[in-house]
């Protein structure tokens, strides 16, 4: 390409300065959006781990055994730290784990531990003032500290057994405070074993490299987890794993904000397709207005390859310009989105984590994909006839389109609708809703340059009667440019279908994020632990007063093997926890099931007794009185329990696990004593003093993996997220309508600029400046409001398909005041648009463009 | 006879070049039926005076009288009311509105002047029948000849009964013959319809057909040629 064509390309680009500058801030509105969504959401999901790394520590795994006086021996700890993605692990001591309290008056946990960054991270040790406690050195809890009016440098005697009293100082104080009748004391872990006499580690904190990809973090985790199982099985002893992923399954639980990302993906390529759509329109526009110049240069001698450079030079400088304004504006954007997220709906974000990588592949994608969208202009150029030169008046658009629009386009729509009929009449898979709902917007896409035929026929017969010529005048201008103004009218359905399928979308986000929490926690508050903790917890939490409750143990290890339906399709994970005990009867307080077969006797239950719900049953195939055989894949030994009742429409969450028995039947046969959830109603107590008694038990070391959930901070969490995305929704809608006003503002501005003559024409035969006016807004509203019907009914249905493919065909009624408001603000759009070109037309003098000389 | 047009002192000088008076202390009048043809070279300043009489460029200096109205006094939309009720344009390069058909083009004025449909498509019609397209009349201007297109033109100028037509160059585009047919549709016009027709021109060969020769030279205006009118 030589410096003529560059030199040419650029004069091209900045001849017409106005709208180069619309079209770049056009353009550069997709590149924005897509920048403040990557911005935004990195951010936030990093405030979240950051927050639940302050909340439970910068470490991967941390697991401790149950029973006392069994951990891991020193070669046990060599050959974990040797499994492949394992950074640093760090041996913990609870030589007392399960035991009552003891020393003064108050409950007195010790802890020990090694003085390593590890170490540091488990929050309930955190050392805030003072040293890490040496041999003979102690760290205490304040509330321990003020009580017993200890400072930094107090010597202390506290009693071991086997030991007697130990002369000890106190070498620090932990940040955590503890509740009055309890706390924590931390010793150096050597030492803390010599004093003990326990030589195994009973606890232990991993952590894996920081840069693993997923896949390898995963299998690192996995093969922890399943080594540190094997062992305590092989072993006979009971261990708790306390894993990230574990954390990451209530994570996922509590940050919807995750579930809509695919919803905001998709919404920032739809701005980047609109910024691609800008691209080809003012390169359109750009050609139509040169097309004599370019048809000269033909002439001239420029080959078809210069000039596809031409046009190339042109998308480029616009790409470029607008990716580097878009990454601009987009990190204004979200700086705005954080503030308004932060200070006016509470979403909690730490800070704006601008990530350049990301950002670089926004931008070199960005100018890739919108260089090459000039290819379609450039083709055009490329193909332009020499003799357009001679030409003087513009060239119709070609009938070839209006035979694909007017056969192709309702054959599309036609078998898109069969094919939804179809999914529904025969229960194909359900993604087929979606598949016929994008080829019926394609249908209505490809349709617009004959609706755009018909617009202008219908108002030949009757909207002339009503509004005069202007109108036919208009809608044969319309006709005549239907390239282009289908452009416009692609871009004003492409916005309008974003908020109609915005809306839709975002309504049935909120109402499954609603269902979510009410399934997830049925109750007003969870203590929950996949790997489980103590009794002694239910125990402590019955003492409170005001509330119900109902326990369950973690699940046997055991699979059923004598299913009557061998091909009931449970996975092995699914199956081998799939038997919990708990109290059916006292349950029943909160869990309104329904008891369909049999009964729910605890004493039935004591017996070898199991009750199923009633999918398990169907599932499984098992009916009351039969035999289900329990087998515990590691030691072989199998147990018989006998289905004594089948229950239905339980709201027990967390797996839902398919078989109970009663929590002696898991103690005696499975060795199962630890519970792994309580769920709790406040009745009459003060949810708010309930929550602070069970966050002060919470403080016990052998509880730490217990995760306190609350239904109403949930619902909070859900309703902050549908907040968040609604506004990402409304900043998308707002700039997607920008761009198609500017779409629209261009096109306004090329069609006036080329039938100049011909207004001149219309004013110099008399008609008023006014009539002008009108006629040139008749042009745009009529784009807009076909624009705005054609998105709402595309936009309408893809949203009501996606809810039905993914079970959720609600919210329709919502469709009835977007069609209405869509159908009223369309043609508000277009008046806007084209205002500023029919004004400025109206204001040119006649004579100046009628002169023929 | 009643002057249709009464110029008074017409001074004219272009924003651009403030040192050059295009049109200088023009006068002229013309009268109802009159066929006037303006004759002039190139830049002399012909087509600008015709912009001036047809209130296309505002008047700087001197007065100007149409149809007993001084059109000084009248405003922006007010002269595109006054021109689209006395006034009949026809231009060099035609100037049809290109997304309507002939019969639309011609049309167009009657329904900017809110004529009822029926009698603007019969009138229509019959100027298309009288400037010899009534075969054409669902033809756009990009499937006429530039002699039809400007036929058409001169149908629609007549649309409305102007008091005046006022032409500009209408022959500057069409070979001989087709500007032999559109002269004769003036002449026709003229002698038969009675129409006030205001034409300038470079070619001398259609003063022959006019009642009054105007000469322009330099932005002086001078009578060249008057024949008594009956």
């Amino acid at each position: 390409m030589n410096a003529f064509v560059w030199k040419l390309g650029i004069r091209f680009f900045a001849a017409r300065k106005g709208r180069t500058f619309f079209s770049i801030l056009g353009i550069s509105l997709g590149i924005l959006l897509v920048t403040a969504v990557q911005i935004v959401f990195t951010s936030l999901n990093q405030s979240y781990d950051a927050m639940q790394r302050q909340k439970y520590g910068n470490y991967d795994v941390l697991a401790y055994f149950q029973t006392d006086g069994q951990g891991l021996t020193n070669q046990e700890l060599d050959q974990l730290k040797d499994i492949q993605g394992v950074e640093a692990l760090q041996p913990i001591l609870y030589p007392y784990q399960n035991r009552l309290p003891r020393y003064f008056s108050d409950s007195l946990y010790d802890v020990g531990l090694t003085d390593s960054y590890l170490s540091r991270q488990l929050k309930n040790y955190d050392i805030a003032q003072g040293r890490f406690p040496l041999p003979h050195e102690v760290a205490l809890s304040p509330g321990i500290m003020s009580r017993h009016h200890l400072h930094i440098g107090s010597a202390i005697q506290l009693s071991f057994p086997h030991r007697g009293l130990v002369n000890l100082t106190v070498s620090g104080e932990l940040s955590s405070d503890s509740q009055k009748n309890f706390g924590i004391a931390v010793y150096d872990y050597a030492w803390l074993q010599k004093i003990t006499g326990i030589k195994q580690a009973t606890g232990i904190v991993m952590k894996l490299r920081p840069n693993l990809s997923e896949n390898r973090r995963s299998l690192a985790l996995n093969t922890f987890t399943n080594t540190l199982y094997r062992w305590a099985h092989r072993m006979g002893r009971t261990i708790t794993i306390y894993t990230k992923g574990q954390l990451g399954a209530l994570g996922n639980a509590t940050n919807y904000i995750a579930a809509f990302l695919p919803l905001l993906k998709g919404l920032s390529v739809t701005s980047i397709v609109a910024s691609i759509y800008i691209v080809i329109s003012t390169l359109q526009i750009s050609l139509q207005e040169r097309r004599k110049e370019y048809a000269l240069l033909r002439l001239l001698g420029v080959n078809g390859r210069q000039l596809t450079g031409l046009v190339l030079i042109e998308s480029l400088l616009y790409s470029v310009l607008s990716t580097l304004a878009g990454l601009a504006l987009g990190i204004g954007l979200s700086l705005v989105i954080k503030t308004i997220s932060v200070q006016m709906f509470h979403v909690q974000m730490i800070d704006l984590i601008i990530s350049w990588q990301p950002l670089g592949w926004i931008a070199l994608s960005g100018i890739a994909v919108m260089s090459a969208a000039g290819l379609i202009p450039a083709r055009q150029v490329r193909c332009l006839s020499p003799i357009e030169a001679y030409r003087s008046a513009e060239p119709s658009d070609d009938q070839e389109d209006d035979l694909v629009s007017a056969i192709v386009a309702p054959s599309l729509i036609l078998l898109s609708l069969l094919l939804v009929v179809l999914t529904h009449i025969l229960r194909f898979h359900p993604v087929l809703y979606v598949v016929g709902g994008l080829g019926f917007v394609v249908g209505v896409y490809v349709w617009i340059p004959s609706l755009l035929q018909g617009s202008a026929w219908l108002s030949s017969k009757f909207l002339r009667h009503l509004f005069g010529s202007q109108i036919l005048m208009a809608s044969r201008n319309i006709v005549r440019h239907r390239s282009k103004s289908a452009l416009c009218v692609g871009a004003l359905m492409l916005t309008i279908l974003i908020a109609n399928a915005g809306i839709l979308l975002l309504h049935a986000a909120e109402a499954a994020e609603t269902a979510v929490v009410s399934s997830n926690f049925p109750h007003d508050i969870t203590l929950n632990s996949l790997g489980g903790f103590s009794p002694a917890l239910a125990t402590q939490v019955g003492r409170l007063k005001g509330i119900d409750y109902e326990e369950f143990t973690t699940g046997a290890f055991a699979q059923v093997i004598n299913a009557p339906r061998k091909n009931s399709g449970i996975n092995f994970y699914s199956a081998i926890r799939s038997l919990q005990g708990t109290d059916l009867q006292t349950d029943k307080r909160i869990d309104h099931f329904r008891v369909v077969a049999g009964n729910i006797d605890s004493r039935r239950l004591a017996h070898n007794g199991v009750v199923l719900t009633a999918s398990a049953a169907n599932v499984l195939g098992f009916k009351v009185g039969d035999n289900v055989s329990f087998k515990n894949p590691l030691t072989g030994r199998t147990t018989n329990l006998q289905v004594a009742g089948i229950i239905k429409g339980t709201t027990i969450p967390f797996g839902a696990p398919f078989l109970y028995t009663s929590p002696a039947v898991m103690a005696r046969d499975f060795s199962v004593r630890d519970l792994q959830n309580i769920q709790i109603n406040v009745t009459t107590g003060n949810t708010g003093e309930v929550l602070q008694t069970l966050r002060g038990l919470l403080r016990n070391p052998q509880y730490q993996n217990v995760e306190l959930i609350n239904k109403l901070n949930e619902k909070q969490k859900a309703q902050e997220a549908v907040l968040l995305f609604g506004i990402v929704l409304g900043i998308t809608i707002l700039t997607i309508t920008v761009i198609a006003a500017i779409v629209l503002m261009n096109h306004t501005a090329s069609a006036v600029r080329m039938r100049f003559r011909e207004l001149a024409t219309l004013r110099a035969i008399g008609m008023t400046k006014g009539r002008l006016i009108r006629l040139i807004l008749a042009e745009g509203m009529m784009i807009s409001t076909l624009g705005g019907l054609a998105g709402t009914v595309a936009g309408g249905a893809l949203a009501y398909l996606a809810l039905m493919a993914v079970g959720h065909p609600s919210g329709v009624w919502l469709l009835i005041p977007t069609l209405c408001g869509s159908v009223l603000l369309s043609p508000l759009l277009g008046l806007l648009a084209s205002w500023s070109a029919a004004a400025w037309a109206a204001r040119q003098e006649i004579i100046g463009v009628l002169s023929d000389q | 006879m009643a002057a249709v047009l009464l110029a008074d002192k017409i001074t004219h000088v272009y924003p651009s070049e403030p040192g050059r008076h295009i049109l200088r202390d023009v006068s002229m009048q013309v009268e109802q039926g009159e066929f006037a043809v303006i004759v002039g070279r190139s830049g002399s300043g012909k087509s600008t005076l015709l912009q001036v009489l047809g209130t296309m460029e505002p008047l700087q200096a001197g007065a100007l009288w149409l149809c007993g109205t001084e059109v000084t006094q009248l405003k922006d939309d007010g002269l595109a009311r006054f021109r689209l009720q006395n006034l009949g344009f026809v231009f060099q390069s035609f100037h049809l509105i290109d997304s309507l058909t002939a019969v639309e083009n011609v049309r167009l004025p009657m329904e900017l002047a809110r004529l009822p449909r029926r009698n603007a498509l019969t009138r229509a019609s019959e100027l298309l029948d009288l400037v010899g397209l009534s075969q054409r009349s669902r033809a756009f201007p990009s499937q006429l000849s530039g002699g039809e297109q400007q036929r058409v033109a001169i149908a629609r100028a007549l649309a409305n009964r102007p008091a005046m037509i006022l032409a500009d160059e209408p022959t500057g585009n069409l070979d001989r013959e087709a500007a032999d047919v559109v002269l004769g549709v003036f002449e026709d016009l003229h002698k038969h319809q009675q129409v006030t027709i205001v034409l300038v021109t470079h070619d001398t060969a259609i003063c022959d057909r006019a009642d009054t020769v105007w000469r322009m030279e330099d932005g002086v205006l001078s009578l060249a040629r008057s024949i008594a009118r009956q």
